[in-house]
C-alpha cells in the first residue's frame, strides 16, 4: 500500500506534464514540428517497438554499459579495499584515482579509439575506467569509515584476516558500496550513450543522433524519454536490491 | 583465571609527563568480581584495555594466570558504546561469540534464544540494533559475553548510559548470570551503588595520574539483589567510599542524613 502511494507520487509529476503537453498541443499553442503531441510520440514509439528497432538498440546500450560496469567494478572494489587497508598502497594510488575521477570520461575516448579502433571494445573500456574509478574511491571511503570499535570487538572475539573481513569490513562497507554502485551504473549509462552519440551505428545514443540528423522529432523524443526512464529504472532497481542487501539501514 | 597487575604505568601518545595510569598494582582472584571505581578521566577504560592487551603498558606488567576449572583462556570486553554490530540481528549478535568458537548455527542460536527469553528479549531476536533501546542492546552484549564462557570478562561501564531503573534491572540480571556461570570479572564504573551491589572488592582510582587510592572489601553475602541498596550497612559503606573521594562531600552527606533522621 505504502509502495503504491510512493509510486503514485513518483509518477505524478511526469504524468501531469504529459497531460499539460497534450492539451497545449491540441489547443495549437505548441509548434507541432518541435513539440509533437505526446499521442504522436506514443505512436512513433509503438512503431519502433513493433519493428524491433527499440529493443535491439536498448539491448545494445545496456549490454555495453553493464559489461563495462562489471569489468571496472570488480578491480575497482578490490583496489579500493586494498587502499583502505594498506596505507602505502593508498599513498601510491589515491592521487591517480582522484585525478581520474575529476577528469571527464569522454576525453579518454579519442585515446581509446586511437589505441583500439572505433569499436565496442573502446566503448566498453571507457565505461569500465569510469566504474573502476568511482568504485575504487567509494570502496576506499567505505573501508576507512568502518568504526574501529567494531573491528576491536571482532578481534576481541578472535577474528582475524578473512574472518574479520567477512564479519566486519564487508557488511560495514555495504551501504557505501551500494551508493558507489548506484553512482557507477548511472555514470556507465551516461558514458555509454555519450560514446554512442559520437561514434556508434547502434544503441540508444546512435538512435538519438540519427533521429536528430533526419529531423524525426517524434522518434527523437521517444529515444530521449526511454533513456531517461532507463536511468530511473536502474536507480530504482538498485535501491530495491539495497533494501534487501542492507536491511539494517531501513 | 587470576588477573595480576604489577606496577602498571600507561602513558598515551606524547604525554609521558603525566601518564594515564601510574604504578597500579592489584590482583583479582579467579572467579572474583572486582569493580574499578573512579571519576571520569581517571584511566578506568585505559586500565581495562591494558589488561585486554589492546594498549601496551609503558611500565609494569599484566599477568593472566590460568586457574583450575577455567572453561577457556579468553579475555572478553563488554563495551559501553558500539557494543552490537548494526548489521546483525539481536540473535546473531548474542550468538556471535559462539560462532567465533565454531559452534554450529542451530546450537548457538538455541543457546542465545534461551538467554534472550530469560532476559525479556523474546520477540526481539530478529530485530536490528537500530530499533532497540540502549538497555536492550546492553543486555544482548552481556548475554553474548557470558555465552562465550570467557575466563575473564572486562566490562567497561556497560550500564552507564541507562536510566536508574533499567540499570538496576541489568545489574540484577548480571548478578543472576554470574552466580550461575562464574568467571573473573573486572567491572569499571563511576557509580558507587553499582560498585557495592556487584562486587566482592572495590578498587578506587584517583585521576591525573590514575592510581589506586583505596581497596575496599564488600562484606555482603551473595546472592544479592536491589533490596540491599536500602540497608544501613550499604549506606554506611557508600559513605565510606565517598569519604575516600572527597572529605567535604562526605561530611555534607553525613549531616544531611543526620538531619533527615
Amino acid at each position: 500500500m505504502k509502495h503504491g502511494r510512493n509510486l503514485a507520487w513518483k509518477l505524478g509529476v511526469p504524468a501531469t506534464l504529459l497531460v499539460i503537453w497534450q492539451i497545449c498541443a491540441m489547443a495549437g499553442w505548441l509548434h507541432p514540428m518541435f513539440f509533437p503531441p505526446p499521442a504522436a510520440i506514443w505512436r512513433a514509439g509503438m512503431q519502433m517497438v513493433r519493428s524491433g528497432e527499440l529493443a535491439l538498440n536498448l539491448w545494445t546500450t545496456l549490454t555495453r554499459a553493464f559489461l563495462g560496469f562489471a569489468v571496472g567494478a570488480v578491480p575497482g572494489v578490490a583496489l579500493g579495499v586494498w587502499m583502505g587497508r594498506a596505507p602505502k598502497i593508498r599513498l601510491a594510488f589515491e592521487p591517480f584515482f582522484a585525478s581520474l575521477n575529476s577528469t571527464p570520461r569522454l576525453v579518454l575516448f579519442p585515446v581509446f579509439m586511437v589505441l583500439l579502433g572505433i569499436n565496442d571494445t573502446a566503448r566498453v573500456l571507457l565505461v569500465a575506467v569510469g566504474s573502476l574509478t568511482i568504485l575504487a574511491m567509494h570502496s576506499l571511503d567505505a573501508v576507512r569509515s568502518v568504526a574501529p570499535g567494531y573491528v576491536e570487538l571482532a578481534v576481541n572475539y578472535g577474528y582475524r584476516g578473512w574472518g574479520l573481513f567477512r564479519e566486519v569490513y564487508f557488511p560495514a562497507c555495504m551501504p557505501r558500496l551500494f551508493t558507489g554502485f548506484r553512482t557507477a551504473i548511472g555514470r556507465a549509462l551516461v558514458v555509454e550513450i555519450s560514446a554512442e552519440l559520437l561514434s556508434s551505428t547502434n544503441g540508444m545514443g546512435s538512435t538519438i543522433w540519427l533521429a536528430w540528423q533526419t529531423f524525426s522529432i517524434d522518434r527523437l523524443y521517444v529515444a530521449v524519454l526511454i533513456v531517461a526512464m532507463l536511468g530511473s529504472a536502474v536507480h530504482e532497481s538498485l535501491l530495491f536490491l539495497e533494501r534487501r542487501a542492507v536491511p539494517w539501514k531501513a | 583465571m587470576r588477573v595480576d597487575c604489577q606496577h602498571l604505568t600507561v602513558a598515551l601518545g606524547q604525554d609521558t609527563e603525566i601518564p594515564v595510569l601510574r604504578d597500579v598494582t592489584f590482583e583479582v582472584r579467579s572467579n572474583q568480581l572486582v569493580t574499578v571505581l573512579g571519576p571520569s578521566g581517571c584511566g578506568k577504560t585505559t586500565l581495562l584495555r591494558t589488561i585486554a592487551g589492546l594498549i601496551p603498558a609503558t611500565e609494569g606488567r599484566v599477568c593472566l594466570e590460568p586457574a583450575a576449572g577455567d572453561r577457556s583462556s579468553s579475555v572478553l570486553l563488554v563495551f559501553q558504546e558500539n557494543s552490537l554490530f548494526p548489521w546483525m540481528t539481536a540473535l546473531e549478535n548474542a550468538a556471535f561469540g559462539l560462532k567465533a568458537q565454531g559452534v554450529p548455527r542451530p546450537e548457538r542460536e538455541a543457546a542465545a534464544h534461551e538467554l534472550m527469553r530469560r532476559f525479556g528479549l523474546a520477540g526481539y531476536e530478529h530485530r536490528y540494533p537500530n530499533v532497540m533501546s540502549v538497555g536492550m542492546k546492553q543486555r544482548v552484549a552481556v548475554i553474548r559475553c557470558f555465552l562465550s564462557n570467557p575466563a575473564v570478562m572486562l566490562m567497561d561501564e556497560p550500564f552507564a548510559a541507562l536510566d536508574p531503573r533499567t540499570r538496576l534491572t541489568l545489574q540484577e540480571e548480571l548478578l543472576w548470570l554470574w552466580e550461575r556461570n562464574r568467571g573473573t570479572i573486572v567491572f569499571v564504573t563511576h557509580d558507587i551503588e553499582e560498585a557495592i551491589l556487584l562486587s566482592d572488592r572495590i578498587l578506587i582510582l584517583d585521576k591525573r595520574p590514575g592510581r589506586i587510592v583505596a581497596e575496599i572489601d564488600v562484606p555482603f553475602a551473595r546472592p544479592r539483589d536491589a533490596a540491599l541498596t536500602l540497608t544501613d550497612e550499604f549506606l554506611a559503606l557508600k559513605r565510606q567510599i565517598w569519604s575516600t573521594f572527597d572529605d567535604t562531600l562526605a561530611v555534607r552527606l553525613l549531616r544531611a542524613e543526620g538531619a533527615a533522621k
